[in-house]
């Protein structure tokens, strides 16, 4: 029997890295409801690792370009308005990576962590699913973490 | 030494161990690192990422442990790896201590304390 | 931007004569990471600037809340090091030696809040080479706060706390991942016995050899500090050892008690104890010079195979399984 994470454990992932390193308070990150619901909308912004090895799939953090800018400004210490496109990749890929590292040690391993990928607009991996998703609302706007499981594992 | 590809964990580290007294230089992957370390670089301590192109956290400390003139560095991984057996992997190949990220300041100032490179 | 040295001075200042705690120097990231969200809580966007407020008129509410933001969460493991280098140098050795006929010793953990304490001390004893299995040791582990102490029990820690003050190679070796957290193996946890008990109050425990009484006394006002110091001396073996907070005392609240060191670390022990065999601890200059020797001797990366193969004596087995 294999654990998969479930999306309260993606929650409490996320929860930790944005408390540690944007917020300094848990309150600050919240469930938002639904994730089926939740329209990013056209300026999403992707940030992606991929699993290889017991469990092959991807973890990916989504939400919109304010979203990723401002979690930027706060990552770096800077003021949005100062946020380049470099400080944006370079943040979002790192959170993510920090979010897939600590997901990939609850899954069956071991499995090796890929370098992250930004991109903008939504990832499509070809042959893999959502097997979870939670939606998280961070200064009103809302933040989706997904886990994709490749089909041909799929139990 | 603080060696992580993402700018963004550079500039944290390096502000939490400027914060501790250290001078800091860095490296945004292990092969720059071994390159500094080549051109005169003696760091008292390096914190290495695990995930990084070029040259992972892993195979620069594998390097590093290679030359006895490096034997004095201390060795730290910062690192999202967090299962056990690659914990157990990165001390094996000779890192001294093992910080996962997420981490507070004060972890990583309780880890410099155990390390002795850093009074209490 | 770290802080200026007045605006650290004037916090370890408030810090000191509010709680009686030390801030020392090289801890202005301390200050920085603790305030910095309290200072934008009150409107202003650095520690400069909050401090400046509660320099003119700022309000107790603002001083308390920065007092506790310094003070309250600073549970890590092995927090201070010292008293559990002694522990391990000296106290379990000279135990081992005295309490041969019985095989048995009896440690207290007072307020030992989320468990980092009682666990600490659990380890320390199970790597310790003369504590072998034919050993009954206990440690009881009490708290005032039912939650806490149930949190305590239940020996899952976060992974922000399994980073603080433990040694990855204790870490991989006495706990095991648990969803998002770590939990300490049955062999650690087996060792703790948790109770509540409010400090206050009667205790029903007693021969004691080891207690930690840490970080606790001062909360108390001087006769609470006398009254409680009296009785724990009565539940402790007359040559026990009592373990105190870096800024607590027995001196001037229960002259029953003597002051030794061991190391680094100050013990008291009840009057009349004998002296002890103390170990060739090195000076904190020579220990500086051998930074890989910390205190529960966690294992340098060469020692793994040799321990884990079980030739070092130890009664490793039940952890190596989960490597």
């Amino acid at each position: 029997m294999t654990y998969i994470p479930s999306a309260d454990d993606l929650e409490v992932i996320t929860r930790e890295v944005w408390t540690t390193f944007l917020d300094g308070d848990p309150s600050g990150l919240v469930q938002a409801g639904s994730a089926d619901a939740v329209d990013i909308g056209a300026d999403a912004v992707t940030g992606c690792v991929h699993l290889s090895g017991g469990y092959v799939g991807s973890i990916m953090l989504r939400c919109s370009a304010s979203v990723a800018r401002d979690a930027a400004a706060a990552l770096f210490s800077m003021s949005p308005a100062e946020v380049t496109h470099v400080e944006v990749v370079d943040a979002l890929g790192e959170l993510a990576n920090m979010v897939g590292g600590n997901v990939k040690s609850m899954l069956p391993g071991p499995s090796t962590l890929s370098l992250p990928a930004v991109v903008q607009g939504q990832v499509a991996v070809p042959g893999a699913q959502v097997v979870r998703e939670v939606a998280l609302a961070w200064r009103g706007e809302t933040l989706l973490v997904s886990l994709w499981q490749q089909a041909a594992r799929a139990a | 030494m603080v060696i992580d590809d993402s700018s963004a964990m550079r500039l944290i580290l390096g502000r939490i161990m400027r914060g501790l007294g250290f001078d800091v230089i860095e490296a945004p992957n292990g092969a720059e690192a071994i390159a500094r370390l080549q051109s005169g670089a003696a760091p008292e301590i390096a914190l290495v990422d695990w995930n990084m192109p070029v040259m992972d956290g892993l195979a620069f400390v594998n390097a590093v442990r290679k030359e006895e003139k490096w034997r004095q560095i201390t060795l730290m991984m910062v690192t999202t790896e967090s299962e056990q057996s690659q914990i157990v992997r990165a001390l094996a190949a000779g890192a001294h201590e093992y910080v996962i990220k997420p981490f507070t300041p004060d972890a990583i100032a309780d880890k410099l304390a155990l390390l002795g490179v850093l009074a209490y | 931007m770290t802080i200026s040295a007045s605006v650290f001075a004037y916090i370890a200042e408030i810090v000191k004569q509010d709680a009686a705690i030390v801030i020392g120097p090289g801890k202005e990231y301390l200050v920085e990471s603790r305030l910095l969200p309290i200072a934008r809580d009150a409107g202003v966007s650095d520690v400069a600037s909050l401090a400046y407020k509660l320099q003119n008129g700022g309000g107790e509410r603002l001083r308390r809340l920065v007092v506790e933001a310094m003070t309250t969460n600073e549970t890590s493991f092995f927090r201070d090091r010292d008293p559990f280098t002694a522990l391990s140098s000296a106290v379990l050795p000279e135990l081992c030696r005295k309490r041969g006929a019985t095989h048995r010793i009896n440690m207290w953990s007072a307020a030992c809040s989320t468990g980092q304490e009682p666990y600490s001390i659990a380890m320390t004893v199970l790597d310790h080479p003369l504590i072998t299995s034919d050993w009954q040791v206990q440690i009881v582990a009490t708290d005032i706060n039912e939650e806490i102490l149930a949190r305590a029990e239940s020996g899952r820690f976060t992974q922000l706390e399994v980073n603080r003050g433990l040694p990855a190679s204790l870490l991989v070796r006495h706990f095991e991942r648990s969803e998002t957290e770590w939990k300490v193996l049955s062999a650690v946890r087996n060792l703790v016995r948790f109770k509540h008990q409010n400090l206050n109050e009667p205790f029903d425990f007693a021969f004691m050899d080891v207690v930690f009484l840490r970080n606790v006394l001062i909360y108390f006002d001087a006769a609470t500090k006398t009254d409680v110091l009296r009785r724990v001396r009565r539940v402790m073996k007359p040559d026990g050892f009592l373990f105190l907070g870096g800024s607590e005392t027995t001196i001037g609240l229960d002259d029953g008690f003597e002051r030794i060191t061991i190391g680094n670390a100050t013990v008291y022990r009840p009057k009349g104890a004998g002296p002890v065999d103390l170990p060739q601890v090195p000076s904190p200059v020579a220990s500086r010079a051998m930074p890989r020797a910390p205190l529960t001797q966690p294992l340098v990366p060469s020692q793994i195979a040799f321990r884990a193969s079980g030739v070092a004596g130890l009664n490793v087995n039940r952890s190596i399984n989960s490597w």
